[in-house]
């Protein structure tokens, strides 16, 4: 192992050092960059303090962009969504992003299982009792055959192409062919409204709740973040990996990262991510292993930035001090 | 606790071709390359004592 | 002296505990682990850069600390919360900043020479381990910014596989990560990387010319100081 191969010393010059030595303050040292670090940082703290933008609920989207919200949960319910199509470790409806032969995202399966026709439509809206209306509609759907339920949701989606804004921030469409889903929509728009939706998408098994997969997956889907994030240039084409929201310094050393995404063929890529993902990976563990990759582990000495760093050394050595 | 000054609206954007970042970031990454720079250029004060012989 | 100062006398020893304590003492003997002598070539304020991004991830752990006190919600709700996130927050933006430029001063060094891979390596790897343990510091804040970076960055973990066991949308989970695991293994790399400089010591100056004796800095060549060279 390259570890362990012992050389000669007098085969490797820069092993040890012969020559000459100053008092030096380890703790000193530290002690000053300790006191220099925490004033700097009160300083950025008092001058700047910190970015929190509060964060978007399914009751907000709901209430202020009624239409999407509509729009996205009909295609959670047909299957036509970003989540319903994406594949693992959601569900098995895509293949997920591959390189060449190589199917990671597919070949680590199903972890976080998600029906979004379930998980999104029908499970909250059977929650809600005391509506026999409602009850019907779920019930006419859900013993309906794929193809007249396919036929619903796709004339109800063309129709919300055209929708317009009713009273009380509801959803107006014309007249048309829509079987239960304008009933179902209604009544799981009043309940997003309501603020039941954000908390019936984190109930679980049990009682306590870490997990927010299931509200941002579906807030995702619509336009509520992205929305947002465009005016923040939060967004994959505007850098948006190494921006803050607001005046902030961002995530600076991720440069590379996001930088990749900005042209072809990434850009333009459906494996976008897992390419950019094997690139960095490369150049990371280049990074790693400078020392042993030739032509690199040899530019410092063929730019000799180091007779700037050691030129009190160099002139000492001149002078024969 | 307020901060004195207010970083929390959007920030202004440098545009040239496909490359785009924020003036906050620019400021950060000149930063850094000014201090290496000054890091190197500027004299440290121990440099003229004579090494101690051993 | 030996070239393999650093290996332990060669006699069986029984004792786990004694093998332990006699390699650790070899390889650094209290005067090399905590030396009051440096090399006369360090002289450049690029040096203090090291211990710059020490103090800063100092800084940024004791900060979490108290943030880990209140629990998530609290800087959200008060200002002495948001106080100590501030400085969680700019920690994290020193921390970077000093690194980077450590780092570019210890390649244009060529700082591997001399059997100082390991040091390399062991930098390096806390300045790639850094990212993951900022990006889950980052999707823990629970605000707008975590909701957007997580929703985004999940695409990546998911299409390398590894969404399918580090999920960015689980709060919980990525908050174990933040506060301990991934914090844990940065300063298990940062322990290793500053006991390997400790061992080996600063990388000496490029030779100007080939076979020019390293040496004649001094009027004469100097014994080396027993335990605090490499």
């Amino acid at each position: 192992m390259i570890f362990r191969r012992r050389r000669p010393a007098d085969a490797d010059p820069y092993r040890e050092w012969k020559g000459g030595y100053r008092s030096y303050d380890l703790v000193k040292e530290f002690s000053i960059a300790l006191g220099v670090v925490t004033l700097i940082t009160l300083l950025l703290t008092i001058l700047f303090s910190s970015p929190d933008e509060k964060p978007s609920t399914i009751k907000q989207w709901s209430r202020s962009d009624p239409i999407d919200f509509v729009t996205t949960a009909v295609s959670e319910l047909d299957g036509t969504s970003g989540t319903a199509t994406y594949g693992p470790p959601y569900n098995h409806n895509g293949s997920g992003q591959h390189e060449w032969f190589i199917y990671l995202q597919k070949w680590l399966g199903v972890s976080h299982p998600i029906n979004t026709a379930r998980d999104y439509v029908l499970a909250p809206l059977s929650s809600i009792t005391g509506e026999p209306q409602l009850k019907s509609a779920l019930s006419s759907y859900e013993h309906a055959s794929a193809k007249q339920q396919g036929a619903w949701t796709t004339a109800y989606s063309n129709a919300l192409g055209k929708a317009k804004l009713g009273p009380g921030d509801s959803v107006s469409v014309t007249p048309g062919a829509y079987g239960p889903v304008r009933t179902m929509m209604g009544s799981l728009l009043t309940l997003a409204q309501a603020g039941g939706l954000d908390g019936a998408l984190l109930t679980s098994r049990q009682f306590y709740q870490t997990d927010y997969t299931e509200p941002l997956l579906f807030m995702a889907d619509g336009s509520v973040l992205a929305n947002r994030a465009q005016t923040e240039h939060l967004l994959g084409n505007q850098w948006g990996m190494m921006n803050e929201t607001g005046s902030y310094p961002g995530q600076s050393w991720l440069w590379l990262y996001t930088f990749w995404y900005q042209i072809k063929p990434f850009s333009t890529s459906a494996n976008a991510d897992i390419l950019v993902m094997t690139v960095m990976g490369v150049f990371s563990l280049a990074f790693i292993l400078v020392p042993l990759i030739p032509v690199i582990n040899k530019i410092p000495r063929w730019i000799p930035i180091y007779k700037l760093i050691w030129r009190d050394h160099y002139r000492a050595l001149a002078r024969g001090n | 606790m307020a901060a004195i000054f207010n970083l929390n609206h959007h920030a202004g954007y440098v545009h040239w071709h496909f490359f785009a970042m924020s003036w906050p970031n620019i400021i950060v990454i000149i930063a850094m390359l000014i201090v290496f720079v000054l890091a190197i250029a500027i004299r440290f004060p121990r440099g003229h004592e004579p090494a101690e012989e051993r | 002296m030996s070239l393999v100062a650093d290996r332990p006398p060669k006699r069986k020893q029984r004792s786990w505990t004694a093998a332990v304590r006699e390699r650790a003492v070899a390889a650094w003997p209290p005067e090399k682990l905590l030396a009051d002598k440096q090399p006369s070539y360090v002289s450049s304020w690029i040096y203090v850069f090291g211990v710059l991004s020490l103090a800063a991830l100092a800084v940024c752990i004791l900060s979490g600390l108290v943030l880990t006190l209140k629990g998530p919600s609290w800087w959200h709700d008060t200002g002495v919360g948001l106080f100590f996130n501030s400085l969680h927050l700019w920690s994290v933006e020193l921390f970077f900043f000093f690194m980077v430029i450590h780092l570019w001063g210890k390649f244009w060094m060529a700082a591997w020479r001399g059997n100082r891979v390991r040091t390399w390596i062991t930098g390096a790897l806390a300045f790639v381990v850094s990212i993951p343990t900022a990006l889950t510091g980052y999707v823990s804040q629970q605000n707008f910014d975590s909701q957007w970076i997580s929703t985004q960055a999940k695409d990546a973990m998911n299409s390398a596989g590894v969404g399918a066991f580090f999920n960015l949308t689980n709060f919980g989970q990525m908050y174990s990560y933040h506060v301990l695991l991934l914090p844990g293994a940065v300063i298990l790399l940062v322990i290793g990387h500053i006991l390997l400089v400790r061992k080996h010591g600063v990388v000496p100056p490029f030779e100007l010319e080939q076979k020019s004796p390293q040496t004649s800095l001094a009027t004469q060549p100097t014994e080396p100081e027993p335990g605090v060279q490499a």
